[in-house]
């Protein structure tokens, strides 16, 4: 391996040295109709891909030999043919259609009016705008039928992406990221956004039937900037900005006298509800008040006579400490993005040169992500017709963490913890006078030993004391030699090699916190991945006639992916803030392992099409698969697709004055999938056999059952049938792309429920048949277009119906409320169902069928009301979209990018959690100021009552419309005028100012139901239809210029 | 020249792409050395596969796989509970418990009967594997390892079923006809609620094969099973069987070969030593061995009862029920398990009456105990005395009672006064290690916490006899998931 891998690099290396260059150059200048001059029009010496660009002056030079033609092209321009001089003067006309944009797919580009498939584009300028650390969140609300779900503020976490939809219940739903043509398995924030030239969203199976078993799910295909022929270019570009929060906390009590009442009087109600009631409930409640708590906040009262038996609050109370936990949590992060880069080339060679360095402090202290990255990508033509290219890509990521970054349902969480804590505890140190307790001068942190809330656990300290880091070093390596014959054959391989290799330290502090009974813990991850694929490609295109063109590929791949984990754990440290295990004694856990997964295919493709007109493709694809077993390991899978361009008809003439453009595609195709996940979603890289963890039962050797394979487990496979249509309005000022689809799952991989008492949970089975159908558009409008304003707007849109359509049995309980039923939709919730409070007592309610009658009752029993579940809604949206609207005047431009989604539902169990009968020192949701009392006896919510867990029941009470609008972004930008710029000897200068996540709307306060779409930060999950506390989603502002050298 | 080497670089750039992509069989393996395969098992024998099985159910025992919530922590959190829910227990300020020391822990929706079935089903299977592993062995032939291993497989799934089947249903004495819990054995797959009589069949075969397959091995380790540990287990099961022919004396044969097995503990230096190291308590006869590797930190037995510790119980302590410690003898060494006043400690003041039975020896790495000798001295006395031999029973009862009160003397005690001296001294000795409240089912015990004040003071004081509380509902997942459970209990 390591061998091959050295080939490789000398390979990439070898080009790299190599540009060299003597010919004419041709220089000009290009100028639409008006003569006015043309900036950024394309200029490529013909039958080549070398090319340059036109500056702000609409001129341009570009070496070429002598007698060579030039194409000199721009978007929404005729193309134009000359023969390359110096001194040109070119004038474009503008063109009625500008289909023949070049789009990057699968194994290579296309031209858009030739694409049959559907797909969506993003990109460098729409990237450029936001201030993400990692892509993924870039592509929120920019291409229908693509999800994106920021939910996570973390700087440097990465987005969850759905396409279409959910296809899977058991196997992985995201897409396959191809970065430069081979699949990516790396994390998405080692990518500098800086670098990428453009996005292509493969939505359908007939654009992404090539990549086979892996494009069930949609293919996200990620190219890099490549250097361009011509006058060497320097962009400079530099960011600074600030990040805030960007969601408010749900709206908990903050007054503690408020709480101390509240809490009084769910004391009084444990009293008098109890199944022995207490015979004075008032004395019970304020005698049991501050033991239960833990603390009294107050000074110079006693414990008892805080509130009085008659539940009359003592006057004049003087708090001892008036520490704000939500405020004190977050803090303004400082953001500084810088990259440069340097494009340049000759004939024979080109390069893309970039470095980049972004410094994101997150709004948590100690929270943070560094990423330094050069990129080098080289095209070089070693002889005529032989093509080498390669890139090398180096990115170092540093990610400060705090433990609430990743284990969002622990106690430990900050963001889960400052929301939760009741406002009585203080963060520091009190003494019965209310003075802090310093020690060497400082403030000693609480950790409150002897409080009722998440005792021994203070977040805001452990930021300080405890220390999560995240340090990686990622090398991304392409090359691809091709050698074309003048007969139109040619051949190729490329290589890919991807490795990663992260490390996380963890250390808990020995001197405060909940590790101080160990004495202090360190944990060390290693993590080492490494993705190898090959390829051998055999292309044949030629021209019959003028009229024919044929397209044959033929070609073989191979992938590995290796997986190496360490992980060693020990504690008893001596040093308090050295996280080495050298510092410590006592190991408590050591493992390591390695998983690998290949897979070997073989691809074909057939495009064909005639006058440009009728355009028909294409494929076949087999793969085999490590992740099943020998004998159900191979699938294949395939793809037709078509597409006529009736408004290049004769016929169509008479309507080409309004309508320039009318484009039908039909397409149809298979697609797989392998990636099962075991039940808490990691992948599961054997499924077809029972697996067994080994342990240490005291120096003996022992074995505990993990898992229970299955081994007939196959592929899930997908069916796609996608109907397109593509209108544009006189002369494209509006444009309209639709698309229709119904994408079938067969075969779903599903992680079964098994009775409990088997002593297995489940087994992974391909039981289940699903359908999504839908449609998507993107209308776009250039409402205003004159020679100083213009103003666009683009709408997107997707609505997606999701249907089981075969089950093994009537209705699987999928978790403890999601239900799986024929007929039902993937994310159905099936609740037991909520019939208010009794207003005699205050008790809640729930719906209940009479076993015998059929009657509808209530009880206030929940557990008889548990064979009475019913659907009470689903997860899937009725519809998700963005819109986006650009304003161009003058020099200046501003646009705005909103998302959003209308209907879905999600289990807000965050609130719920807020709205209980009262857990000692858990905070309550002010709407628990509207609960039952016998005065309020009107009200939905049940009296509050100390420890009764029946008051917050999970029921359809917590289903709350998940229907949200987001304020993405809103940059404003001026880019200096050309007279000014000549002075600063600079091509162009773009000052910017930009906001991302402005405004969040959403049914409740603090209520972001994105992070029911993950699952939570972790991602592990399909889907858990409840909300969670993951690092709460951040607004930055920042300033970023722009300038071209 | 220029031009070959270029060449050269193509060529062997394209052979390293195609090279890669040999498509050799091995090449489209995963690998997955986080785990173990049954295939990879191959070069294990049978007796260490079997063995290793065995050993991972024993670390199932305390740090179970599907570990829910800090108050689950395995079969010591599964007992722990049961004393909750009985009489000897206070929790004046309850955390983690609370619910089960409430009487309302007992839905099919709440952690406690999931936990107890799942974890229990779980070693249920581990079991069934040490056994189809060793199915075609001929017990004629069987070494003695292999006889251990074979002994302590059914040992082990003979008592999950009785835990089972007494928290998910009434006391076999009430309706050995009442609908039980499913049976899963190498014959049987009976997913559907057996009767309560065919699951104690399954457990009597069970510990009997046990038993006979282990005796005559003695005790090695007291967290492994051995012949004495499975004669406890089986004078426990005998006393439930009412209609048993000679039931009491099988209860007393049993109990004996338990009870004498090992030695008693003698001094206040040994009981008061924390009931924290296996090897310490020389009454121990099962239980299981922690360490930092194993342990299971704030989610622990010692995290929930120790006052001193950084866990659970220096917050919520975990007290006697008074009017049982004013029942123990100001002699009796066992009166050091509770504190006699409120003591001072870092700073805190803990309440008089809470326990110091249990204490941590450090970072929660303490080991449990599951069962111990001196048990089985108060229960052979208790059989003796329904068989109406009352001068056994005060043999039995003073036994263990000299080592506990100086010059002990149970002489004048007749009738149900002696019956009543062996159940509260059984209760004292007992106490908070999972044995209560089994005997109040079995005998039709009613819960009555009135007599003592440091209860929480709307704490459910009274039940009748075999209440509904005591008896789990089937828990969810398994009724969504099993077609043969329809019936499931009331709540």
């Amino acid at each position: 391996m390591m061998k091959k891998l050295l080939t490789f690099l000398s390979c990439v290396l070898l080009s790299i040295f190599a540009i060299q260059a003597q010919d004419i150059t041709a220089s000009g200048v290009v100028v639409d109709e008006s003569g006015v001059e043309l900036i950024g029009a394309s200029v490529i010496q013909k039958g080549t891909t070398r090319g340059a660009v036109t500056g702000t002056d609409g001129r341009f030079s570009l070496k070429v030999p002598k007698g060579s033609t030039l194409t000199f092209s721009m978007i929404g321009m005729k193309k134009v043919e000359l023969p390359a001089s110096t001194n040109m003067k070119v004038v474009l006309e503008d063109e009625e259609n500008i289909l023949d944009d070049v789009m990057v797919v699968a194994y290579g580009t296309t031209k858009k009016s030739s694409f049959t498939g559907s797909a969506g584009v993003v990109d460098a300028g729409t990237i450029d705008k936001l201030q993400v650390s990692s892509v993924s969140k870039a592509l929120e609300g920019t291409v229908p039928g693509l999800v994106v779900a920021s939910d996570g503020g973390q700087p440097g976490s990465n987005a969850t992406m759905r396409i279409r939809g959910y296809g899977s219940i058991a196997a992985g739903n995201a897409p396959l990221i191809v970065l430069d043509g081979i699949v990516f398995d790396g994390n998405m924030n080692t990518i500098n956004p800086q670098d990428i030239e453009s996005i292509t969203v493969l939505k359908d199976a007939a654009s992404a039937a090539l990549y086979g078993s892996r494009a069930a799910n949609g293919v996200i295909l990620i190219t890099t900037k490549r250097g361009k022929e011509g006058k060497t270019q320097v962009t400079l570009e530099v960011k600074q900005g600030i990040n805030v929060r960007g969601i408010a906390n749900y709206d908990v009590i903050t007054d503690p006298n408020q709480y101390m009442s509240t809490y009084w009087t769910a004391l009084y109600n444990q009293a008098i509800n109890a199944t022995t009631p207490s015979a004075n409930p008032g004395e019970y409640a304020s005698q049991n008040l501050i033991p239960r708590l833990g603390y009294n906040p107050y000074i110079g009262v006693a414990d008892n006579q805080i509130i009085n038996s008659e539940g009359v609050m003592a006057s004049g109370l003087q708090r001892r400490y008036t520490d704000d936990w939500l405020d004190e949590a977050y803090r303004t992060g400082y953001r500084q993005e810088y990259n440069v880069n340097i494009s340049s080339g000759s004939q024979k060679a080109t390069s893309y040169l970039s470095l980049g360095y972004l410094n994101d402090k997150g709004i948590i202290h100690e929270t943070g992500f560094n990423r330094f990255s050069v990129r080098e990508n080289l095209s070089y033509e070693l002889i005529k017709g032989l093509n080498l290219n390669g890139s090398v890509n180096y990115v170092r990521t540093e990610q400060d963490q705090i433990h609430a970054s990743t284990n969002t349902g622990a106690t430990s969480n900050l963001f889960s913890f400052v929301s939760k804590i009741a406002p009585i505890y203080p963060i520091y140190q009190y003494d019965a006078q209310g003075d802090l307790i310093l020690k060497d001068g400082q403030r000693q942190y609480d950790y409150g030993s002897n409080r009722a809330y998440a005792k021994d656990y203070n977040p805001l300290g452990s930021v300080y004391s405890n220390k999560n880091k995240i340090t990686s070093d990622a090398v991304i390596l392409r090359g691809s030699a091709s050698y074309e014959l003048p007969i139109g054959l040619t051949f190729s391989a490329n290589l890919g090699y991807d490795l990663q290799a992260s490390n996380q330290s963890v250390m808990y502090s020995p001197t405060e916190g909940d590790a101080v009974s160990v004495r202090g813990r360190v944990r060390k991850t290693k993590i080492k991945t490494e993705t190898l694929t090959a390829n051998q490609l055999i292309n044949y295109t030629k021209t019959f006639d003028q009229l024919h063109t044929l397209s044959l590929l033929v070609g073989h791949e191979s992938y590995k992916y290796t997986y190496d984990y360490f992980y060693g754990e020990k504690t008893g440290m001596f040093q308090n803030d050295v996280d080495e295990f050298n510092n410590a004694i006592i190991m408590s856990a050591m493992n390591s392992f390695v998983q690998t997964k290949s897979i070997e295919s073989y691809l074909s493709q057939v495009l064909y099409d005639y006058d440009n007109r009728y355009y028909f493709s294409s494929s076949f694809r087999r793969d085999g698969s490590s992740i099943f077993a020998k004998d159900h390991r191979w699938g294949n899978f395939w793809s037709v697709g078509g597409s006529w361009r009736i408004s290049e008809e004769d016929f169509f003439n008479s309507a080409k004055s309004w309508m320039n453009n009318f484009r039908l595609r039909l397409s149809y195709g298979t697609s797989g999938n392998d990636q099962m996940k075991d039940i808490d979603g990691y992948s599961v890289y054997k499924p077809y056999a029972d697996q067994y963890e080994v342990v240490n039962n005291n120096g003996e050797v022992a074995l505990v059952k993990l898992y229970k394979g299955n081994p007939k487990l196959t592929w899930e496979k997908n069916q796609v049938y996608n109907i397109g249509l593509d209108l544009g309005f006189l002369n494209n000022r509006f444009t309209v792309e639709f698309d229709a689809f119904i994408r079938k799952t067969s075969d779903l991989l599903l992680n079964y429920p098994l009775p409990t008492s088997t002593g297995d949970a489940y087994m992974p089975e391909n039981l289940a048949d699903m359908k999504n159908s839908g449609i998507e558009f993107v209308i776009g409008a250039d409402i205003i277009k004159t020679d100083g304003l213009r103003w666009n707007i683009t709408l997107n849109g997707s609505h997606v119906a999701n249907e089981i359509t075969k089950l093994p049995k009537d209705q699987i309980q999928l978790t403890t409320y999601n239900l799986l039923r024929k007929g039902g939709t993937i994310g159905d919730f099936y609740l037991i169902r909520y019939a208010g409070v009794n207003p005699e007592n205050g008790e809640s309610l729930w719906y209940y069928n009479d076993k015998t009658t059929g009657e509808l009752k209530t009880t206030n029993d929940d557990t008889a009301a548990q064979d009475s579940r019913y659907i009470a809604g689903s997860l899937l949206p009725s519809f998700t979209g963005g819109l986006t609207t650009t304003l161009e005047y003058a020099n200046f431009d501003l646009s705005i990018m909103t998302n959003f989604q209308i209907g879905g539902k999600v289990l807000d169990t965050n609130y719920a959690t807020l709205m209980g009968g009262g857990t000692a020192g858990t905070n309550w949701h002010k709407d628990i100021a509207n609960a039952w009392t016998p005065e309020n006896n009107t009200s939905n919510i049940p009296r509050v009552e100390a420890d009764n867990r029946k008051a917050n029941v999970i029921s359809d009470r917590f289903l709350t419309d998940a229907s949200f609008l987001n304020i993405r972004n809103i940059t404003l930008g001026y880019k200096l005028p050309g007279n000014l710029l000549k002075k600063l000897n600079m091509s162009s200068l773009r000052v910017s100012l930009s906001a991302d996540n402005l405004g969040m709307f959403t049914k409740r306060q603090g209520f972001d139901p994105r992070n029911a779409l993950s699952g939570s930060v972790t991602g592990r999950k399909v889907y858990s239809g409840t909300t969670d506390y993951g690092y709460t989603p951040i607004r930055s502002f920042s300033l970023g210029i722009s300038a071209n050298f | 020249m220029k031009k070959y080497i270029k060449l050269k670089t193509v060529a062997l750039f394209l052979i390293t792409s195609i090279g890669f992509s040999s498509c050799s069989d091995s090449f489209l393996d995963s690998t997955s050395s986080d785990i173990v395969t049954p295939d990879e098992m191959g070069n294990a024998d049978m007796n260490t596969a079997a063995k290793s099985f065995l050993s991972g159910a024993y670390v199932s025992l305390f740090n179970p796989d599907a570990q829910a919530s800090h108050d689950d922590f395995g079969l010591r959190a599964i007992q722990l509970a049961t004393d909750f829910m009985s009489d000897d227990i206070a929790f004046p300020n309850p955390g983690f418990f609370q619910y089960d020391y409430k009487e309302e822990n007992n839905a099919l929706n709440y952690r406690r009967p999931n936990s107890t079935w799942t974890q229990h089903y779980a070693i249920i299977a581990a079991m069934n594997n040490v056994l189809t592993v060793m199915k075609d062995l001929d017990i004629n032939e069987a070494t003695d390892a292999q006889k251990q291993i074979l002994g302590q497989a059914y040992g082990l799934r003979g008592y999950m079923y009785f835990v089972l089947i007494n928290m998910f249903q009434q006391p076999y004495s009430v309706n050995k006809e009442a609908p039980g819990i499913p049976i899963y054995t190498l014959e049987l797959t009976l997913e559907g609620r057996n009767t309560v009589s065919e699951v104690y069949d399954v457990i009597v075969s069970d510990l009997e094969k046990s038993y006979s397959l282990l005796k005559g091995y003695g005790f090695t380790k007291a967290s492994e099973l051995n012949e004495y540990s499975v004669a406890g287990m089986l004078a426990r099961v005998y006393s439930f069987i009412n209609d048993r022919p000679n039931q009491w004396q099988d209860v007393v044969n049993y109990s004996m070969i338990a009870a004498q097995s090992r030695p008693l503990i003698e001094t206040k230096e040994q009981i008061t030593n924390g009931f924290n190291t296996l090897d310490a308590i020389p009454e121990a006869l099962w239980g299981s061995s922690i360490n930092s590797e194993t342990n299971t930190f704030y989610a622990s037995f010692f995290s929930v009862m120790d006052p001193y510790s950084m866990g659970y119980g220096s917050m919520y302590y975990v007290e006697i029920a008074n009017a049982l410690y004013n029942q123990i003898d100001d002699n009796d060494i066992r009166k050091n398990w509770f504190l006699a006043e409120d003591q001072d400690f870092d700073g805190v003041t803990i309440p008089k009456y809470t326990q110091v039975k249990f204490i941590d020896r450090g970072s929660f790495t303490s080991d449990y105990l599951y069962m111990r000798s001196a048990e089985f001295y108060y229960l052979a006395a208790e059989a003796y005395y329904n068989m109406g031999d009352e001068a056994n029973a005060r043999v039995a009862l003073e036994t263990v009672m000299k080592k506990r009160i100086n010059g002990y003397s149970a002489t004048s005690k007749t009738g149900s006064a002696l019956l009543d001296e062996i159940k509260i001294q059984k209760r004292i000795e007992l106490w908070g290690e999972g044995v209560r409240l089994l005997d109040m089912k079995r005998r039709g015990e009613a819960l009555n916490r009135t007599a003592s004040t440091n209860h929480l003071s709307i704490v459910v004081k009274e039940l009748p006899a075999n209440p509904i509380p005591w008896v789990y509902q089937i828990p969810n997942k398994e009724m969504d998931a099993n077609e043969n459970i329809t019936e499931n209990n009331p709540v």
